[in-house]
């Protein structure tokens, strides 16, 4: 018990620091057990190594790369924007021919008929199924 | 006139580096890729060694800081901010990495392969790959911890921060990865 907490105190020397107590108490230990200072000198070795593993470098074209791919999101990004804004031209230009359309076919219907519901003014009426399959009554629906 | 130029943008502050940035000034943007590559490699290789992916992931670093150079706020040094980056695509490229390993034979070869076949006479300050391989042995939360420490030169309380942690949760994670460490290298280690 008392030597796994002397081992975290080891442990947490090397990132922290530790209490007036704390640090006496660790002196001590490490002036007395051997055991203790050959941990200690196991781990400064590994964390000493584990630092020299640092040094690594990306390959020599890392920059180009990276604004080489930003380039072309921006290019494509450019291509879709040119799309979308010769899409919405178009589609206007269709919906101003559909409004004007649609406004000559409901002033057409108003000039020609006395039907002011919205089939009337559309010209959609609609025939019920059952005059559908009866033609004496087909006609009669059609006002002929 | 385009070395003076160069030698001005290598001498701003990160501030004026990232405002230049966001008005859409390239040569700042390599500027400070050219500042901060190096700790993003150290980070990168420490959280997945050396591998093919590596490049890739530290190119996507630098990309997703160019989009979101908006939404930076300077709360963070940009260095911890790019670091953060840096870890949570390594954390994803472990995670996609056990995925791969668990549908594949991968994970049956890389545990044939054991840190004793590198060379058991070489000495820990002789061969980086001994290391390299003992800390990809380390469960990602623990190599986390070690590399920002140890590799990259955090204090405590920045890897604290950049991981999201309390400060105690990074010392006691730390210490167990250096515990386990010290199991896999015991061979290497000098008996002091």
């Amino acid at each position: 018990m008392k030597n796994k907490k002397l081992e975290l105190l080891l442990y947490k020397s090397f990132d922290s620091h530790l209490t007036k107590e704390e640090a006496e108490l660790l002196r001590q230990e490490l002036q007395s057990s051997k055991e203790l200072r050959r941990k200690y000198n196991q781990i400064s070795e590994i964390r000493k190594a584990v630092s020299n593993t640092a040094e690594m470098s990306f390959d020599p074209f890392f920059e180009q790369h990276i604004l080489s791919k930003i380039n072309n999101t921006q290019s494509e990004r450019k291509y879709i924007n040119v799309f979308a804004d010769s899409l919405v031209f178009s589609f206007r230009k269709v919906a101003l021919i559909a409004s004007f359309l649609l406004v000559a076919l409901i002033s057409y219907n108003l000039i020609s008929g006395n039907n002011y519901s919205i089939e009337g003014l559309l010209g959609t009426s609609k025939t019920p199924i059952e005059y559908a399959f009866d033609s004496t009554l087909n006609l009669f629906w059609s006002g002929i | 006139m385009y070395l003076a130029r160069d030698y001005r943008i290598n001498h701003l502050d990160e501030s004026e580096l990232i405002e230049r940035c966001r008005n859409g000034e390239q040569q700042a943007f390599s500027e400070i890729i050219r500042r901060y590559k190096g700790k993003i490699a150290s980070t990168i290789f420490g959280m997945l060694g050396r591998c093919d992916e590596a490049d890739d992931i530290g190119q996507e670093v630098f990309i997703r800081f160019y989009k979101s150079v908006n939404n930076f706020r300077g709360e963070s040094a940009l260095g911890t901010y790019l670091t953060r980056i840096a870890i949570n695509l390594s954390l994803n490229e472990i995670k996609r990495r056990k995925l791969r390993s668990f549908l594949s034979f991968e994970k049956l070869i890389e545990e044939g392969k054991d840190i004793m076949d590198i060379d058991a006479k070489s000495s820990l300050d002789e061969n980086k790959e001994i290391i390299q391989k003992a800390i990809q042995k380390l469960s990602s939360k623990y190599r986390s911890v070690l590399v920002l420490r140890l590799i990259d030169d955090y204090s405590t309380e920045e890897t604290a921060k950049i991981l999201n942690l309390p400060v105690g949760t990074v010392l006691s994670r730390l210490a167990r990865a250096q515990i386990k460490l010290r199991e896999y290298l015991k061979p290497y280690l000098s008996e002091i």
